[in-house]
């Protein structure tokens, strides 16, 4: 399976003097469930936005399923569920009408499905959307999402703002799409906690660039916090080669290195510094580390 | 079969199903020949990529303590192959190891501690069975 | 606890609020009070133009009176906007009292002031003595009402039948100051009585304390009991909603969501006008004659109504404010071509509603007309005005249509802001320059204004075959239709009703460029979504 569903090319994106999207390039494999971290205003939203032909790329390329989505809206859009981070739905319509209205855009609904998702969400067809809580509109949003069993299923924060039992709603969706063969998932997220259980790949969106795109398990395995002592104070140790960011003062420095065992044991020896411990780092971490603009360096700060 | 996913600590999904896995077999919980969940069930249980299941069955298959049979699903392996057995006493040494370093660090003998092993197999005897473990291996 | 002492500083705090809503809605307000403005300005000028401005004549009493309502009417509309919900103020450190008076006494003295401004103006333009401070008061007084009943019943079935009952009582009072209720108004409002100052003083009392009440009330998040007409509300929904849908594809789909959302809204527009015209020509005048002209002017108006009715049907956004096409619109999978052809079949269909509406009232005026035995037509009927007032206002609906189909607000303000430019402009020139120059000027940017148009239906007519969006026998019976417009319209100026022969060039091009325009949104309504669409 070498086919990619999404190709992203050096997208850039700038709405005024601000910029959005700084050279962006993505490439999301068929299959399995690619997650899309980044901060508040990291530009998630806008790649997604690109993705479902809502913004035309200002320079850069876009391919969906190998088509450009502002061209071919239809050929593109019949094969994406997609669930928006404001579930925006239209609140004058009663759930049923929300279900035959989505059914009459997509050729593949499968109206047994429908149902089957109204009942396990326990959505009553004559309520009105407006009248849904959090969770409930989020369910309906889904609903709407999955029903016509999409090649893609887009979700950008599906979780943000909703109990637990509605979260578990939408990975479990999440994860009987991928169990289907060949359907692909490609969600936005700032849990990290959730992105952890189901991705297969990740990447790290920060200030409108791709700061680390891999799969799971490399991400997991690749970065690691070493807490070194070196032989003589240093006052300032600025993140570079292996290490991606740093924290301490003088002698004790905890240090996040993105590298294997052999060689951070080999740079430690290069700094004449003593390892104290190699710990494995969780999702969390990494993501600070990546993320956590230029870190403040103890001298500067003493 | 009960497993518990925490993504705190770093450790890769995948080894933390296998882990418990092994510790269930070894410890007894999941008998020989028993049935596990199917990988898109276990999936939605925990809440977990279906892909890091697949992954985390591969490996127990590749070590030996669950077989694949064709058309039905994954067991537990019979009998005590001596790879599974390997596996128990690996599974334990990663324990031990743990003990014996809060043990030093508590500054209690090695004598005192296999006393102390002696007299709690004693009491552990006396009730019907052992109690669901968790994984506190890493 | 007394409550004012967790007020800090009320007038502070008012201060904050009341800069905060100027700076917010400057460009509302500015455009309320030009809009306000506009339509007397333009009307006294053309009737100076034509030289029966007669400042002594007993009809300008009735023209002074309505000026002031439409005036009235629209600036007050863009205060309340200004003004916006007393519920953002909830959560702030104020009590009731410093909520409803931030609420109501700045948008009470903006409506004083504007209404005085304006005739001021109209005063020093045409040279007219009409008086500014009693009809300012009174619409100060109404739009008190109005706002202390919005507080109170917030949008429930409630509020029409009460709003409608005080709004009429006062009006009507209003007119008693002019004459008879049952006449034409015979004098001016000259001198404001120590009686009138009383009636004002009563009258915003009680809209304080209905204000009072209402605010307490929705402070604590309490709805006001509308049972019955909730039970009744839901039951009608609830037969009509019950129906089973089947859409047989995605363009049924997506008409049905049009029209249930915007398609009503131009008809029901015709709808509250027709009736408000009978009531205030019952308490005017009652010869049938003029109902007819009322309604015959209606006609032509209609297209205003079309205008904002397509303004609305275009917005594919979430609310008024954000026009961009809303996610859950745009990831439809329905391509752009035939969207923006069920857009404009829906625009048609809302027109066809409204028009009936008003055909049926005029026909049904004129048979009366007829029964009464009314001798002579005030105007004699003409064959094509009836098609041109549709023709009329399917060319506002679809141009609106078009302009908000963008997603871009910037477009209706850019055109909000041209027109209110031009506007002021005119009256600059009408009043500094001599007439013949004025009339010059405003035909000269008439016809501007035409070749503009016709410029833009070419470019959009140009654009949309090169992206094919339409084909090249569409463009070529576009352009017959034009032709022939055109051709029709100059017919009827050889046939008599033409204007002096210097000006009929600049006719000729304002009328191609609005007639041109019949055809615009067939190839601007799908570049426009596209637009929208993907931005």
């Amino acid at each position: 399976m070498n086919q990619h569903i999404l190709e992203i090319h050096d997208l850039k994106r700038s709405y005024g003097k601000k910029v959005a999207l700084d050279g962006v390039s993505l490439s999301v494999p068929a299959g399995g469930v690619f997650g899309l971290l980044g901060g508040n205003g990291a530009g998630k939203t806008t790649v997604l936005r690109h993705t479902l032909g809502l913004l035309a790329a200002q320079s850069g390329s876009v391919r969906v399923f190998g088509l450009d989505p502002v061209a071919d809206p239809v050929g593109t859009l019949a094969r994406i569920g997609y669930l928006s981070e404001n579930r925006d739905l239209p609140d004058w319509m009663r759930i049923h009408q929300l279900i035959s209205y989505s059914q009459a855009f997509y050729p593949n609904w499968d109206p047994d499905y429908a149902e089957s998702l109204r009942n396990l969400f326990e959505l009553d067809p004559k309520a009105f959307v407006r009248s849904l809580s959090r969770g409930q509109r989020a369910r309906a949003g889904l609903l709407v999402a999955l029903a016509h069993r999409p090649d893609l299923l887009i979700l950008d924060e599906p979780s943000s703002g909703l109990d637990p039992v509605v979260r578990r709603d939408i990975l479990g969706a999440i994860i009987r799409t991928i169990a289907d063969e060949g359907r692909t998932v490609l969600f936005s997220s700032h849990l990290l906690d959730e992105v952890e259980r189901v991705a297969d790949r990740i990447a790290i969106l920060h200030q409108g660039r791709i700061q680390l795109c891999a799969r799971m398990d490399q991400v997991l395995s690749g970065h690691s916090r070493v807490q070194l002592r070196f032989s003589s104070a240093v006052s300032h140790f600025p993140p570079a080669g292996i290490w991606i960011h740093s924290e301490g003062s003088g002698h004790d420095w905890s240090l996040v290195a993105e590298a294997g065992i052999e060689n951070i044991r080999a740079e430690v020896a290069r700094l004449q510094a003593e390892i104290l411990s190699v710990d494995p780092m969780n999702l969390d971490d990494i993501f600070v580390a990546r993320t956590a603009g230029k870190p403040l360096a103890a001298g500067v700060r003493a | 079969m009960h497993i518990h996913i925490s993504t705190q600590d770093g450790v890769p999904i995948y080894l933390q199903i296998v882990r418990q896995i092994r510790h269930q077999v070894a410890s007894g919980i999941l008998a020989p020949g028993r049935e596990l969940p199917s990988i898109r069930d276990l999936a939605e249980k925990l809440l977990v990529n279906p892909n890091t299941v697949a992954r985390a069955y591969r490996e127990l298959e590749t070590a030996g303590l669950v077989e694949k049979r064709r058309t039905s699903g994954t067991y537990v392996a019979e009998g005590p192959s001596p790879l599974a057995r390997r596996e128990k006493l690996r599974v334990l040494s990663e324990r031990v190891d743990g003990l014996l370093a809060e043990a030093s660090q508590m500054q209690v003998p090695l004598e005192d501690l296999v006393d102390l092993l002696h007299q709690r197999a004693r009491a552990l005897a006396k009730k019907p069975s052992l109690q669901n473990p968790e994984d506190h291996a890493s | 606890m007394n409550p004012t002492s967790l007020d800090p500083s009320p007038w502070i705090i008012a201060r904050v609020l009341l800069a905060d809503m100027f700076h917010r809605s400057w460009i509302i307000l500015t455009l309320g009070f030009v809009g306000a403005l506009s339509l007397p300005v333009l009307i006294l000028g053309a009737l100076r133009a034509k030289g029966a401005l007669i400042v002594e004549d007993p009809a300008m009493i009735l023209i002074h009176f309505t000026f002031a309502q439409i005036m009235g009417m629209v600036f007050g509309a863009s205060v309340l906007h200004a003004a916006g919900a007393p519920s953002r103020l909830f959560t702030l450190p104020l009590t009731n009292r410093t909520i409803l008076l931030i609420q109501m006494v700045p948008a009470t003295l903006l409506v004083i002031g504007q209404t005085m401004v304006s005739i001021w103006i109209q005063n020093v333009l045409f040279k007219l003595h009409w008086p500014l401070l009693g009809n300012a008061l009174a619409f100060g007084m109404i739009f008190a009402t109005f706002q202390s009943f919005m507080t109170l019943f917030q949008k429930t079935a409630l509020m029409l039948p009460t709003l409608g009952g005080a709004l009429a009582l006062e009006s009507l009072w209003v007119k008693s100051r002019h004459g008879p209720i049952f006449s034409l108004p015979t004098h001016y409002w000259t001198t404001v009585s120590p009686l009138d100052w009383m009636v004002f003083a009563t009258v915003l009392a009680l809209c304080y304390a209905i204000g009072m009440h209402g605010i307490a009330r929705a402070r604590c998040g309490n709805e006001i009991q509308t049972r019955l007409l909730d039970y009744l509300s839901n039951a009608i929904s609830n037969f009509f909603g019950k129906k089973p849908m089947v859409f047989q594809n995605a363009v049924q789909a997506q008409s049905w969501y049009e029209w249930n959302l915007k398609g009503l809204v131009f008809p029901i527009i015709v709808l509250m006008v027709v009736p408000t015209t009978a009531v205030l020509w019952l308490f005017t005048d009652n010869t049938i004659n003029d109902l007819v002209e009322a309604l015959r002017l209606e006609g032509w108006m209609m297209s205003a109504a079309a205008m904002i009715g397509g303004i609305i049907m275009g917005n594919m956004g979430l609310s008024d404010a954000s026009m961009a096409m809303s996610p859950f619109l745009g990831t439809k999978p329905l391509a752009t071509v035939p969207w923006s052809r069920l857009l404009l079949a829906t625009a048609f269909r809302s027109l066809v509603w409204g028009v009936l509406i008003w055909v049926a009232v005029y026909l049904l005026v004129l048979g009366g007309r007829e029964l009464a035995g009314a001798s002579h037509m005030p105007e004699p009927f003409v064959w094509w005005h009836m098609p041109g007032r549709i023709l009329a206002a399917w060319t506002a609906m679809t141009f609106g249509l078009c302009i908000s189909l963008t997603g871009n607000l910037l477009h209706l303000k850019i055109l909000g802001g041209l027109y209110c430019g031009w506007l002021v402009t005119v009256m600059l020139v009408g009043s500094l320059t001599p007439a013949w120059f004025s009339e010059l000027f405003t035909i000269s940017t008439l016809s501007g204004c035409g070749m503009v148009l016709f410029s833009l239906t070419l470019w959009a007519w140009g654009s949309a075959l090169r992206r094919r969006m339409v084909e090249g026998r569409h463009a070529i019976l576009a352009g017959m239709v034009v032709t022939a417009l055109v051709a029709m319209a100059g017919w009827q100026w050889a046939r008599g009703a033409t204007p002096p022969g210097a000006t009929r060039i600049h006719h000729l091009l304002l009328v191609s460029g609005v007639l041109s325009l019949a055809v615009f949104p067939f190839a601007a309504a799908p570049l426009a979504l596209a637009s929208n669409r993907a931005r």
